[in-house]
């Protein structure tokens, strides 16, 4: 009754992070289309939206890999679950908050790390796994995209040479339709199925599914619903950051940053090598703002970004520990995720309430 | 060449077509919009040459998205 209990709560927990995925990483999508006006705001989140879905239900195979191979898994708890996916929420909402585009993956990475290192000790962490998964990654994503959206730019300009604007930009803009449209749609194959996975990993863990069973319906059905409705609310504090902070970016360059970002993410996806989204995109629209004028990029955003990724494992790490560290206080019962879980949600409300008598976030138009 | 825990081999693929495929498929779609513009400015037999380049690289550009498609309906299996 009581790891019941617990399990409805991770999934709960799980479902959460999922949104605030989608949140979170409406930008990746759609944030170059919206700032150089190839879609309308709304318009685009609704794409954006119902194509994490449909992608949330492509490809199976790569759901329950995210803490694979970064912790043991005979370690893994339903608590030890629940304390990572808090520190990854926690983390997802403070970057949301500061309109920093991080990854939420490293987020969910960081808080199972902390949470094991609390409960089972560094042996039971994978230090190999987590070069290999976080640290070479985050290093090549953002470098990579930077080069490829950097070289796209100048052949593109190269080519157009000095025809009318009016046609160019017209012309770019449609082809961002295509190349946003695939970028959800990546994104949902990729992001909503490590929550599949999480969920997966807890039912396997309270025994209600058995290892080698496929994933159910239902887990499916909600991991695509909590990802596209996040996407749907969209946070539009990073869209912001990444569609006119970065670079005042045109069309072309839009298109560049976009065609660049998805060919890094797929040419990685087909080799099983494990990429940010996140990293991918911030760092293919700062090398399409640098290669046409370094100073094109406010700098000052960027190493504020890139400081963003540096405290995502560590920090997330943190929260997942220090949560393992208040739930284990009660036990291994329902009582301590119960208590956690009301104490961020009360959080959250009281935060949320506070903000919305100042000032409402505006949506742009 | 495995270095540490990462091998090299697996990241220099990753590079390499990461930058052709990028550059690639965004100088496909600069012809179609430089082949198109060409297309509004133009006459007679030259106008249908700039009309058939937009179009070739228009089919390489769908080519393009249908294989990243395809990748994405495959990766992991």
């Amino acid at each position: 009754m009581h790891s019941d209990i617990v399990l409805w709560i991770v999934v709960g927990t799980a479902l959460a992070f999922d949104f605030t995925n989608g949140f979170h990483d409406t930008a990746n999508s759609i944030a170059t289309s919206v700032s150089t006006r190839a879609m309308a705001p709304k318009l685009a989140v609704m794409m954006a939206a119902a194509l994490n879905f449909v992608g949330a239900f492509l490809s199976l195979a790569v759901a329950a890999t995210i803490a694979k191979g970064i912790v043991d898994a005979a370690s893994i708890t339903l608590l030890t679950v629940f304390a990572g996916l808090i520190g990854a929420i926690a983390w997802n909402l403070v970057t949301w908050w500061q309109g920093l585009p991080s990854s939420s993956s490293h987020a969910l990475i960081g808080g199972m790390v902390g949470a094991t290192l609390v409960a089972q000790g560094s042996s039971a962490v994978l230090w190999d796994g987590l070069i290999e998964k976080v640290a070479v990654p985050a290093l090549v994503a953002p470098v990579l995209a930077m080069l490829a959206a950097g070289l796209a730019i100048l052949v593109a300009y190269r080519i157009i040479g000095r025809q009318k604007p009016g046609v160019v930009s017209r012309g770019f803009r449609l082809g961002q339709l295509a190349s946003s449209a695939l970028f959800s749609l990546s994104h949902g194959t990729n992001d909503a199925q490590k929550t599949m996975g999480i969920i997966f990993l807890a039912l396997v863990a309270n025994g209600n599914t058995g290892a080698d069973a496929d994933i159910p319906l239902w887990v499916v059905v909600s991991a695509a619903t909590a990802i596209a409705l996040g996407t749907y609310f969209g946070g539009w504090r990073i869209v912001r950051t990444m569609g006119s902070r970065i670079i005042k970016m045109d069309p072309a360059q839009g298109f560049a940053a976009q065609g660049a970002g998805a060919a890094v993410i797929l040419s990685a996806s087909h080799v099983g090598f494990p990429l940010s989204t996140t990293h991918v995109m911030s760092g293919a629209i700062m090398g399409a703002g640098a290669a046409k004028r370094l100073s094109a990029v406010r700098w000052g955003v960027a190493g504020n970004i890139v400081v963003a990724w540096i405290l995502t494992l560590p920090c997330s790490a943190a929260v997942g520990a220090f949560t393992y560290g208040v739930v284990s206080i009660f036990g291994d019962g329902s009582v301590g995720p119960i208590v956690v879980a009301s104490g961020l949600l009360l959080a959250l409300l009281a935060f949320f309430v506070r903000k919305a008598r100042r000032a409402p976030e505006v949506v742009p138009a | 060449m495995i270095l540490g825990v990462v091998e090299l081999g697996q990241i220099f693929e990753v590079i390499w077509v990461s930058l052709v495929c990028g550059v690639g498929i965004t100088a496909a779609f600069s012809f179609v919009v430089l082949g198109l513009a060409r297309y509004v400015d133009s006459h007679g037999g030259v106008r249908l040459a700039w009309g058939a380049m937009a179009l070739t690289a228009f089919a390489i550009f769908v080519a393009g998205v249908v294989l990243a498609v395809q990748i994405m309906l495959t990766k992991g299996g």
